[in-house]
């Protein structure tokens, strides 16, 4: 299921140096900076990294979705070879949803509340088959809800009328409408009770063995990527801190950073301890620093990390780290 | 422990039925304790009641039946100025930080205004000295800076800190906190129950702790109650609920719970339940509410709701596998 699964590991998104800025008055904000990496076809790879790191940012942007005062200063990002930055309106539009689907954050809230969730799974169906007709489109729309856990009696019901945990699952629903071949999902799960996280996590993985899409999970929750994904990258500040293959992340992880997210969150087995998160707050980006963002956070910090800001380097066969504790050897 | 300290509220076979088409009873048989500087964390599934117990509680909903005495006096029976007072003392944390702060407003507003209502300070030099204190004790700093923000200045950590600044502003001793991490991050999710933990350890304040991560009840709440479809299926010390679950109901939600380390072990198991239909419970249905998921399913279980069956000194279970019957 790990690595191997992509034997020819064929690119299927390519994100090459991309940055994101966001204009604040005459400043310009790097929400994201310079990140690069890969996702295969048929691969899971989990974006970790707290709020404000820039996951959401990236995520919008590699759909092209981002808006101003958002912009990309620079980079690519490659589907299938074809730079979707570089998209009109019109391939945009064929490549949302059918190629890409990107599941929000807030996807709970993003339901239209005075309309029926029949006719907004429906709408996205009509719009891009045209040729459906009243019968099929509500029996795929029954199809899809039951896919993610949901009565079809209640299609004809409105958001309302569905808990939190249903409604996400009616937008997960939706996402997986046009079979597309990469869905994004920020924090897909984060609202819902772990059996039906479990459930959609194990339909989604039957449903990725199906048709082989890929998936690029974003979320902070790393017990929950270390069941699915096969590599997990670590954003910190917008950079890109740590990619590797999912078990050496959590592990063996390298970055004092990593090491910090993974020892924040309790277990449920084991043994009880106190625990401290990562101290000191998230970085200020009006005021980024010379040097390592994170150095101030850092329990393992040198001197050499107020002023340099330290380079991505490759441990081994793809353990990527950016920290100076590795950049000497 | 828990026989040392307080009883701050007692209740005693709740029922809250909802008259919607059909009518749906969203609590049954609902009984519990809440202690002074102890968290009680009520766990389990979306519509499972758990909001609902926080609601009634928080007389936000009249319960149809049962008892809720809060400090041996019934709730239901409260006058204008007694709700008044009890509402200084019982206070709620919403799941949702980015919902239930007023965007219009600054920080500073929604945190002068129970202290206005409440009448807790006297001039406006001593307000603003107030709320710029209970920014600091929540972590807000510099308290001046944030004072002034509005809501969506601020992440969803901070505001969750700025809610529970809320309750402390008015010195609740009850909190009922309905899902308060589950929007957040992790290394933040840590930071307010380390925040909540301080206020159950130095001000004994009595915590409702409304969940469906049993991690971070295992890390915050002493006891934990599940619930299932309005009913508590399995109650005690939450160490020998999540370490010896009984209920297979619990065993389920325990199962589902993703764990790193069960990837070493290839494959992990399926979930152990017939189907995933969770049942609608009116005032009319009989048994146990989990008898279309259980595997472990028997005749009797439609029939009635098992009894309460005592495991341990502190921990209970409502099921026919256990017991002498």
């Amino acid at each position: 299921m790990i690595e191997n699964a992509n034997q020819q590991a064929e690119p299927l998104l390519n994100i090459r140096g991309l940055s994101v800025e966001y204009l604040v008055g005459d400043t310009r904000l790097r929400a994201v900076d310079r990140v690069s990496f890969t996702i295969n076809k048929g691969e899971t790879v989990g974006l970790a990294g707290e709020s404000g790191c820039g996951k959401s940012t990236l995520a919008f942007a590699l759909a092209k979705l981002h808006k101003p005062p958002a912009l990309i200063a620079e980079g690519e990002v490659l589907y299938k070879g074809q730079d979707v930055l570089a998209f009109n309106d019109e391939e945009l539009r064929r490549f949302r949803w059918k190629e890409t689907s990107v599941v929000f954050q807030s996807a709970m809230n993003c339901l239209n509340p005075v309309i029926s969730i029949n006719e907004q799974v429906c709408d996205v169906l009509s719009a891009h088959n045209p040729t459906m007709n009243r019968n099929e489109l509500q029996d795929r729309a029954g199809e899809l809800l039951k896919i993610v856990g949901i009565h079809p009696d209640r299609l004809n019901q409105y958001p309302h009328q569905f808990s939190g945990g249903m409604r996400q699952r009616a937008v997960l629903a939706i996402s997986l409408a046009l079979k597309p071949q990469l869905i994004i999902m920020d924090e897909p799960t984060t609202a819902l009770d772990v059996v039906v996280e479990r459930e959609i996590m194990d339909q989604l993985s039957e449903l990725k063995e199906q048709f082989g899409f890929s998936i690029l999970l974003i979320s902070h929750d790393l017990s929950l990527m270390g069941e699915i994904t096969d590599r997990i990258a670590v954003m910190y500040a917008g950079k890109l801190v740590e990619i590797a293959p999912t078990e050496d992340v959590l592990f063996k992880p390298q970055h004092p950073y990593t090491k910090g997210l993974i020892n924040s969150f309790p277990h449920l087995f084991g043994e009880k301890k106190e625990l401290t998160g990562i101290p000191g707050n998230p970085l200020s980006l009006y005021s980024p620093p010379a040097g390592c963002y994170f150095e101030e956070r850092c329990s393992e910090r040198i001197h050499r990390c107020k002023s340099v800001d330290p380079k991505l380097v490759t441990l081994h066969t793809g353990h990527k780290v950016k920290c100076h504790l590795f950049s000497q050897s | 422990m828990s026989s040392r300290s307080k009883s701050v509220f007692s209740v005693k076979n709740l029922v809250k039925d909802f008259p919607t088409t059909g009518g749906i009873r969203a609590l049954n048989d609902v009984s519990f304790e809440l202690f002074a500087g102890e968290a009680l964390a009520i766990v389990g599934e979306s519509g499972s009641g758990k909001s609902t117990i926080a609601r009634v509680l928080s007389l936000l909903h009249a319960k149809s039946s049962g008892d809720v005495l809060y400090k041996d006096t019934e709730i239901s029976g409260f006058s204008g100025s007694e709700i008044k007072h009890y509402r200084q003392q019982v206070q709620m944390i919403f799941q949702d930080p980015y919902g239930s702060l007023n965007p219009v407003h600054t920080i500073f507003h929604h945190l002068a205004r129970p202290l206005k209502i409440h009448k807790k300070v006297n001039n406006k030099k001593e307000l603003t000295e107030k709320v710029h204190a209970l920014l600091e004790q929540v972590g807000l700093v510099p308290a001046a800076e944030t004072a002034k923000k509005h809501p969506f200045e601020l992440s969803g950590g901070q505001r969750q800190r700025v809610c529970i600044a809320k309750t402390l502003a008015i010195g609740a001793d009850v909190v009922l906190a309905d899902e308060p991490t589950s929007a957040l991050d992790v290394s933040i999710r840590l930071g307010i129950l380390n925040l909540m933990e301080q206020m159950k350890k130095e001000r004994d304040v009595a915590f409702m702790y409304i969940t469906h991560d049993l991690a971070t009840a295992r890390y915050f709440a002493e006891r934990t109650a599940v619930m299932y479809v309005g009913h508590m299926v399995e109650w005690g010390v939450t160490e020998d609920i999540i370490q010896a679950p009984k209920h297979p109901y619990t065993q389920l939600l325990i199962s589902a719970v993703p764990d790193p380390l069960k990837r070493k072990e290839k494959e992990a198991k399926p979930l152990n339940q017939k189907n995933k239909d969770i049942p609608i419970w009116t005032s009319y249905s009989k048994g146990c509410p989990f008898v279309g998921r259980c595997a472990e399913v028997m005749d009797k279980c439609s029939q009635s709701m098992p009894a309460i069956t005592k495991i341990s000194e502190k921990h209970f279970v409502r099921c026919f596998l256990y017991g002498n019957s």
